[in-house]
């Protein structure tokens, strides 16, 4: 039974196992993309790169066998640095969007494609509950909110952007028992919170807490809340929309204290010794002082109001964290494939299994929501929550733009075969599937065509995808370590 | 020839007399190829359909090398080399000139007419003669790009009386009398040897003395091909260099009386021979007389020691006789239990133990670019458990630029041959296969002709000359794969997947091919076993360096004046091999460096010239033995275009299995790609040199790992060279993005740059200044190289 050691564990090893295996039983974990456990490793991807400082040599560690003696490091600097490079060496050619770019480009994180689906699916309820969780002033913002959203929608690349904005305003004033019904404060968690300043970024803040169980008091100068929307006229905004959604907020159990300035009303250092945290959402210089302090935090009150929601919402994040005796570690932004554009050539590849023909050159629908939702193109990818390629570029940073120049591959229709899809530009030469096809004995089976940069796989000799994929569909789609291999029917996010 | 139309029935008979194994797959595509000049789908399909092959199998494999095709293909395959020494030499331009003479447009390879489809190839084994073109079995040496109209018509006239003829065996009793001995190696052939042979024959039916004709194996001064040679008894033997067909008569008729009155008085016009030896030139071939004991002749041969490529020059390759009077076999005889033999001196029997003892004792290192010791390697097979063995041959030979195992393989089969058989006894193995790159058809049939002689004899088959082991040779031919020159993906050609190499260990010492112990040795390792044993371990050690013993054969070739192939002890210095042997850079140049080792290898700079060839000092100089190549540069080659190259090259053979080779080596390429063409920056070097150590230090197999070294290796010696690039200047004038050409005052208005001029950029204008129009310009160097009075100006 050969023992090494693995980042300076001691363990003892059956006599067939890998180096990947050997760190596994020490509870280590390598990355590894080309590798699933039951299948012939591929050693193609090189994420797995492991150093054995006994001979100073690197090797993957996935088809290493597991020798006596060994001192083996995963997480060396080089290594991480190698793992880094060689993910975005991957990156550089990769052909897709992990987010949809409305989703990326919305700064509250609006899940678009989602709320698309799920309104085109028929259940407004559940749509405009999304849109309130994610937005908070749904039908606020959408009066006042100029939609980068939209600018960036590939719909829009063929006929007329989706009506983003508009969705979820119709949603939010159709469906108000959203709000009352989903959305309630959470179980008390004893702490309490002041917020200063009743604009945006202050609403958004309390409400985000308040469902975190947290008591929070809400100080506002003026006698309304909304700081700059206040000054909106009827047909910019109309005030029964935004009274309306800021008693939403209210309903929560929020204190709100208008027509109170702090620092003139009620002194800085009572909130200080009061309160578990206080939130700064206001402009304010002369409180610039007790920012200092520990249990005190900062948000911007941005002019964008969609702005000031995202930063309501992030900065009450913090401080819940702060309240639960978390530490504060900014949760590293997931990776986040883009396509930039599509291309006019591209045009057909990336409609074709995407766009609802009965839609197909039909501009906006403004009278059915339904309608208009069934033009959404879902350009967020089939597998963002499993995909390893997104999951490692992530835990290592990598940059899909690390190297100037180069230009994506161009978009290649995907290939459909009942209920999975083959999207060739997110493959990443892996083998996987070409191991299990041919190890299943499929009579087509997938293939490696070409070689060197030019190679890649797809159903051999011409075929379907069908015949490629007559009794390891599941596997494939399981074993594939991206979305190059996924079901039609898409993995949602848990929110 | 018509196209042949495709068949189930052609099919299934190409397969029967083929094979139904997996391991068929690339035997029965070559055979389909043959017949259809590429792989119709339909043909695929049945062929998945009568035999073990899958059809993902069949389609990795066919897309995988490149002499497999999957659309239609002209009658003739145009393979214009791109290797390195064609590259230096104006490959490029060869190939450009080619495209135009077609009329090809872009992404098109074959004419309107199907006549002729024109295809890229690394390294057609013919460096010395560079740029070289080969069509169908055809090779031309030399090739200029303004003359590949007259070489096509050429093709085409003498495609009709191509009726080869076969070489006749003379009778041993000409002895006595002449000989004449013709260069048939590959090198030889391309400079037009076949022809001379023929021509020979002829002429020969005029004289009255028995001549003796013999193709003798190469004599390694490739660059005087085709060379003939003239030995009477008790006269100094006379060479002749670059003798053409029409010259033979003069050459035989200086040596032989002939028959009648009326041909010696046609001999009194001819003066020729007299010009050849005062070098005067004839056509735009320069041609020379040599003596052996001519000084630059001698310096050619004098620091070279003949140990791999023993008799070079004077053994007729497939002649088994003769080989055994020089002493053939007889390391085998020592070898073979109950020796039926008489050996040589009074020595025992040399059982696998010794045999080993005395590789070990030589200090032998594969000749394959790794230097693994050869005794270790064959201990390890020899203990390895298993029923079965093979023995393997590498005689892939990828690296463009180097030529030495076809020479080997050509010109010393039954060498390579014995080599083999002693490697099966030393191991235990009963079968055995030669893998020879389909770019070398010379090569594969002498082998074949040599195993067929030898198994006739008794030197290979169920009883090797009554000692009771049993050895069967094959040949298998490659494909069009560098990256199968790489032991695990020849085995994965071998046994008919796509060649991409797996992870070391298992080494295929103990899991090789089909899973049994493997003894995989490069050409030049078998062909140095018999010698050794031979003369003793000693005298082979005697040879060399501390830690690299014996020699090295180098195939020495781009800016030098004498290429060749060439046998030097380790250690010898790039100096001697460039001044002495090559004596000096061509044209009178700057010497700049020497390229070792292919796309794995490296730059040695003008500065360590006198790096001694070994492998620790090449490797340490941040070059690489490899298979090798030297490629001589001079002043007017740019180092990043060169770098360029090489990457190029390995980007494009890449097997694309492991991420870090195959995108690695395409960024890199695009970044060097970039600097040639003024369009990067100076950050770009950072990131070149970053991703060169990632690709080296993360790839699965040699080629990944070796790929970055001319990267390396170019910016370790010649930053300056980058920097400027990277600032949009080209030092050495070779790039083409950041040069221009004009035409200075000291134009005489000959006007031979206007006639010259491929793409018209010079307007004719006798007596006048000429004028180039960038904007049409190539800057295909054409009017630098032509202008009489220097007076094309390149900035
Ligand atoms: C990319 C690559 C190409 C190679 N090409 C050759 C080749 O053409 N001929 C050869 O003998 N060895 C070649 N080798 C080395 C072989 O893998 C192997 O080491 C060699 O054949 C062993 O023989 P030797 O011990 O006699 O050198 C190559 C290796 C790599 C990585
Ligand atoms: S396959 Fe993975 S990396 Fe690619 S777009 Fe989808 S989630 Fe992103
Ligand atoms: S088509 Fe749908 S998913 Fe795509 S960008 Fe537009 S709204 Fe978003
Ligand atoms: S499609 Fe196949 S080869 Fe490509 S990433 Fe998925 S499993 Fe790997
Ligand atoms: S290093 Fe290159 S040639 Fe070798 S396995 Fe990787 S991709 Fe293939
Ligand atoms: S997991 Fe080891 S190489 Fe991909
Ligand atoms: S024949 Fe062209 S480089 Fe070797």
């Amino acid at each position: 039974m050969p023992r090494l050691r693995i980042d300076g564990n001691s363990v003892d090893v059956p006599v067939e196992a890998t180096v990947l295996e050997a760190a596994a039983l020490a509870g280590i974990d390598i990355p590894a993309l080309c590798h699933v456990p039951g299948l012939r490793p591929q050693t193609s991807c090189m994420l797995c790169v492991v150093e054995d400082k006994r001979s100073g040599k690197t090797f993957p560690s996935c088809s290493t066998r597991a020798e006596d003696g060994m001192i083996i490091e995963t997480g060396t600097e080089a290594l991480r640095a190698a793992r880094k490079e060689v993910l975005q060496l991957l990156l550089s050619e990769h052909v897709g969007d992990c987010e949809a770019p409305c989703r990326r480009i919305c700064p509250a994180a609006l899940e678009v494609p989602l709320m698309m689906r799920t309104v085109a699916a028929g259940d407004r309820d559940a749509a405009a509950r999304l849109a309130q969780a994610a937005l908070i002033l749904p039908e606020t913002l959408g009066w006042v909110c100029n939609a980068p959203c939209e600018r960036g929608c590939h719909r829009g690349s063929f006929d007329e952007p989706l009506l983003i904005k508009e969705m979820h305003r119709r949603l939010a004033h159709e469906v108000p028992s959203a709000r009352g019904i989903a959305f309630a404060a959470g179980p008390s968690s004893g702490k309490c919170v002041a917020i200063v300043g009743g604009g945006v970024a202050g609403l958004a803040a309390a409400w985000t807490l308040a469902l975190r169980g947290h008591a929070c008091t809400l100080y506002e100068r003026e006698a309304r809340c909304g700081g700059p929307l206040r000054d909106l006229n009827e047909a910019e905004l109309p005030r029964a929309v935004f009274d309306a959604e800021v008693q939403n907020i209210i309903g929560l159990g929020v204190d709100l204290r208008t027509g109170c300035t702090v620092g003139r009303d009620v002194a800085m250092e009572e909130l200080l010794g009061t309160f578990d945290a206080v939130l700064l959402a206001c402009q304010d210089d002369t409180l610039e002082d007790a920012e200092d302090e520990e249990h005190v935090f900062t948000a911007i009150e941005f002019p964008m109001a969609v702005n000031a929601v995202a930063e309501g919402k992030g900065v009450a994040d913090e401080v819940d964290r702060f309240l639960r005796g978390l530490p504060s570690v900014p949760r590293r932004k997931p990776f986040d494939c883009r396509l930039v554009e599509v291309r006019e050539p591209e045009k057909a590849a990336f409609a074709a299994h995407r766009m609802d023909p009965a839609t197909h050159g039909r501009g906006r629908e403004r009278d059915a929501i339904e309608a208009e939702a069934r033009r959404c193109l879902h350009c967020d990818c089939l597998k963002l929550e499993s995909c390893k390629l997104r999951q490692y570029a992530t835990e290592y940073g990598a940059n899909q733009f690390a190297y100037r120049d180069v230009n994506r591959p161009s978009i290649e229709t995907a290939l459909v075969a009942g209920s999975v899809v083959f999207e060739p530009g997110k493959c990443i030469r892996c083998g996987l599937c070409v191991e299990i096809t041919a190890v299943r004995g499929e009579p087509w089976g997938m293939a490696f065509v070409q070689r060197g940069f030019d190679a890649r796989v797809r159903p051999a000799l011409g075929h379907s995808l069908e015949d490629a994929l007559t009794k390891t569909a599941r596997e494939c789609v399981e074993a594939c370590p991206t979305a190059a291999f996924a079901w039609r029917d898409r993995e949602e996010r848990e929110s | 020839m018509p196209r042949t139309e495709f068949s189930i029935d052609d099919v299934d008979r190409l397969v029967a007399e083929t094979g139904h194994g997996k391991e068929a797959v690339i035997p029965i595509l070559h055979a389909l190829q043959d017949r259809y000049r590429y792989l119709p789908d339909a043909a695929l399909a049945r062929v998945c359909e009568i035999t073990e092959i899958t059809p993902a199998t069949i389609e990795g494999v066919a897309t995988f090398f490149t002499r497999f095709r999957r659309r239609p293909m002209g009658e003739h395959a145009i393979r214009v080399c791109d290797g390195t020494a064609c590259h230096v030499k104006g490959a490029p331009a060869v190939f450009d000139a080619f495209t135009k003479a077609l009329d090809l447009g872009s992404g098109e390879d074959t004419d309107k007419q199907g006549q002729f489809t024109v295809q890229r190839v690394a390294c057609l084994g013919c460096c010395t003669l560079a740029p070289a073109v080969q069509i169908d079995h055809v090779t031309y040496g030399h090739v200029q790009p303004e003359k590949v109209s007259d070489l096509l018509e050429d093709f085409l006239a003498s495609e009709a009386d191509r009726k080869a003829r076969p070489l006749k065996h003379y009778a041993e009793d000409a002895a006595g009398a002449g000989e004449i001995r013709v260069g048939l190696g590959s090198c030889c052939i391309a400079g037009g040897s076949d022809k001379v042979r023929v021509a020979l024959e002829d002429v020969l039916q005029t004289v009255d003395a028995s001549v003796r004709v013999k193709r003798v194996s190469c004599v390694g001064m490739c660059h005087q091909t085709p060379l003939l040679e003239v030995r009477l008894p008790g006269r100094p033997p006379s060479l002749y260099a670059k003798v053409q067909a029409e010259d033979v008569g003069e050459i035989v008729r200086r040596h032989f009386a002939p028959r009648t009155r009326s041909v010696r008085v046609r001999t009194g016009i001819g003066h020729w021979l007299e010009r050849l030896y005062t070098g005067d030139h004839r056509d735009v071939l320069e041609r020379h007389g040599i003596d052996v004991r001519d000084r630059p002749v001698a310096a050619f041969l004098s620091k070279q020691q003949r140990l791999a490529t023993e008799y070079c020059g004077e053994i007729d390759p497939v002649d088994l006789d003769e080989y055994l009077r020089l002493r053939g076999f007889e390391a085998l005889a020592r070898c073979l239990p109950g020796s039926a033999h008489t050996g040589g001196p009074s020595c025992a029997r040399l059982d696998s133990e010794a045999i080993i003892g005395e590789l070990r004792a030589s200090g032998l290192r594969g000749r394959g670019g790794a230097g693994f010791p050869t005794a270790r390697k064959w201990d390890a097979v020899r203990g390895a458990a298993g029923e079965r063995k093979y023995v393997i041959c590498n005689g892939d030979e990828g690296d463009p630029g180097a030529f030495m195992d076809r020479m080997i393989l050509e010109s010393y089969p039954f060498r390579v041959i014995e080599g083999m058989i002693i490697g099966s006894l030393a191991v235990g193995a009963h079968e055995g296969f030669l893998y020879i790159r389909a770019e070398y058809p010379l090569a594969i049939a002498r082998i074949e002709e040599a195993l067929r002689i030898a198994e006739a004899a008794g030197y290979l088959g169920d009883d090797i000359r009554g000692s009771g082991h049993a050895f069967r040779l094959r040949v298998v031919e490659g494909a069009g794969a560098f990256v199968c020159g790489e032991e695990t993906a020849l085995l994965a050609a071998m046994e008919g997947r796509r060649a991409t190499p797996n992870i070391r260990p298992p080494y295929p010492a103990l899991e090789g091919l089909h899973g049994c112990p493997t003894l995989v040795n490069n050409t030049e390792t078998f062909a140095l076993v018999p010698w050794i044993l031979r003369h003793g371990a000693a005298a082979f050690a005697a040879f060399g360096t501390a830690h690299s013993r014996g020699t090295k054969v180098f195939s020495l070739a781009g800016k030098v004046n004498r290429g060749g192939l060439i046998e030097v002890p380790m250690g010898t210095s790039i100096r001697e091999i460039v001044e002495d042997i090559g004596g000096g850079v061509q044209g009178g140049k700057q010497f700049k460096a020497v390229q070792v080792g292919g796309p794995s290898g490296g730059c040695i700079p003008a500065a360590l010239i006198d790096t001694p060839v070994d492998y620790e000092a090449l490797t340490a100089a941040g070059a690489m033995m490899g298979s090798g190549g030297l490629v001589v540069l001079d002043e007017s080659d740019c180092m990043v275009e060169m770098t360029r190259y090489f990457l190029s090259f390995t980007q494009l053979e890449s097997c694309g299995k492991c991420t870090p080779c195959r995108v690695g080596t395409k960024r890199m390429l695009e970044i060097v790609e970039r600097l040639c063409e003024g369009k990067a920056e100076p950050v770009d070097l950072a990131e070149l040199e970053t991703l060169a150590r990632v690709v080296k230090e993360n790839s699965l197999c040699g080629l990944g790992k070796t790929a970055p070294n001319p990267v390396l290796t170019t910016m370790r010696y010649f930053r300056e060279e980058f920097e400027a690039h990277a600032e949009g200047r080209c030092p050495a004038g070779r790039c083409k993005s950041l040069i221009t050409y004009s035409i200075t005052g000291d134009c005489i208005g000959c006007t031979k740059c206007a006639v010259n001029c491929p793409s018209g950029a010079i307007a004719f204008r006798p007596y006048e200044q000429h004028e180039i129009d960038p904007a049409v310009c190539t800057r295909c160097n054409g009017c630098f190289e032509i202008c009489p009075v220097d007076a094309v100006k390149v900035e």
